[in-house]
């Protein structure tokens, strides 16, 4: 085996354990073939061009067949980064205001919750089916909680979770599931929101939506810092040419920057740390890649694959 | 846009018989006329995509020189789409051909003759 032959045979190591039985020893061939004579090291290029390749494999948007394992790596990636998302905001607001106010089984609670879009999304994938009783029962675990603050945040985060997921799942998630998805968990939000309006149970109702949004967004960082790094994420996905996703991160970011336009002088003291909101930024624009390359093929295509054939 | 190019280079590609991986690679160079050289990891991710269509099937695969090779074939519906994007593609360039020749001309929607290019 030449020193090329070797290096091409590394590189061939991003790809899926099965993409490599059923495609290696062709492209190694191919690779061999296009190099120069004297080339030693696969160029810049090349390695560029299968690592992006391998990427799109291994999240099975370029795979013969929707390869199951791939889109279920996929997914997990994509619901870990939204549970570590959940986590982290309650985290923030744990050792907060509310530290001192809450009993312990708070957080075995939040750790249920924060699972319910991590099966979600898991189960999505492989058996669609179960998307609309997921949602509804992770909509009905928001409403049966205490009518509390805490309650609203977990109602809110149920909300964006539920649009950032519906927004984004693949598309061999029917498309009746996803309306019934985003139906129960909407429904389910509103309830639970006009619920607590009702009963505020000795909390002051909050005014308005940017009130709530501030409530259970992180959104201490400052203001300048929160749209660089939220049109950083936004670009992110602009590169990857996905504007679905990037108009539903844009949509749910817009309110959370205005809400600190509008109220980062009223709520400054509030004892939100700086430190976990950037690491929440992070996971969030992890999370744009994640979905980024998930999202990578254009819907023409699968549109395309139903064509009649004209003989 | 590029994938997009390479993808229906691919189709043309295979319309004369079927090709591999490097033959294919070839062609495109060809007839681009060395503009568009894709790399191999690209080619086989917009091949993957063509089989998942239905597109692009593969044909067969033999070794040579001991390196091994598959053969890959068009499909009728392969060959639909390649007429049907070649047609939209032939309008669109004829259509900025002349637009770029004549800017005047390009508020009309007076049908391409095919001497005006």
């Amino acid at each position: 085996m030449t020193s090329l032959e070797w290096w091409y045979r590394g590189l061939m190591f991003l790809y899926p354990a099965d993409y490599r039985l059923h495609r290696e020893e062709e492209m190694i061939a191919t690779l061999l073939a296009t190099a120069g004579n004297d080339q030693m090291r696969p160029t810049a290029g090349e390695a560029v061009g299968l690592l992006r390749h391998a990427v799109v494999t291994r999240t099975a948007i370029g795979g013969q067949a929707e390869r199951a394992s791939g889109r279920a790596w996929a997914g997990l990636v994509a619901a870990g980064g939204i549970s570590a998302l959940v986590v982290l905001v309650v985290g923030v607001h744990l050792r907060g205001e509310w530290a001192t106010t809450l009993s312990d089984w708070f957080v075995p609670v939040w750790a249920c919750i924060s699972a319910v879009p991590l099966a979600f999304v898991a189960l999505t994938h492989s058996l669609p089916r179960l998307a609309a009783p997921f949602a509804a029962v992770a909509g009905a675990a928001a409403i049966a909680g205490p009518a509390t603050m805490m309650a609203q945040r977990v109602l809110l985060c149920s909300i964006l979770m539920f649009t950032v997921i519906t927004c984004t799942t693949p598309d061999g998630v029917p498309r009746r599931s996803r309306v019934v998805a985003v139906v129960c968990g909407g429904a389910a939000g509103v309830a639970g929101v006009i619920r607590l309006n009702l009963r505020p149970h000795g909390i002051p109702s909050p005014p308005h939506l940017a009130v709530y949004l501030h409530h259970t967004m992180p959104v201490s960082m400052p203001v300048e810092l929160a749209w660089l790094i939220g049109a950083a994420a936004v670009a992110v996905v602009g590169v990857f040419r996905h504007p679905r996703f990037a108009v539903t991160v844009g949509l749910l970011l817009v309110p959370v920057w205005l809400s600190t336009i509008v109220l980062c002088d009223r709520l400054g003291d509030r004892g939100f740390n700086r430190a976990p909101t950037a690491i929440v930024v992070a996971v969030v624009a992890a999370m744009s890649v994640g979905f980024g390359t998930l999202r990578s093929t254009p819907f023409r295509r699968n549109e395309g694959s139903v064509a009649p054939d004209p003989a | 846009m590029n994938s997009q190019v390479v993808r229906i280079a691919i189709l043309s590609s295979l319309v004369a018989g079927h090709q591999h991986g490097y033959g294919i690679l070839h062609d495109i160079s060809q007839l681009s006329e060395g503009r568009l050289t894709p790399q191999v990891g690209s080619l086989y991710r917009v091949i993957d995509l063509l089989v998942r269509d239905g597109f692009v099937e593969e044909h067969s695969t033999e070794v040579v020189d001991g390196r091994f090779r598959r053969y890959y074939r068009l499909t009728p519906s392969g060959r639909s789409e390649l007429l049907e994007t070649t047609a939209t593609m032939a309008a669109v360039v004829a259509h900025t051909r002349r637009w770029i020749a004549y800017p005047c001309d390009s508020a009309e929607t007076a049908p391409i003759d095919g001497t005006a290019i």
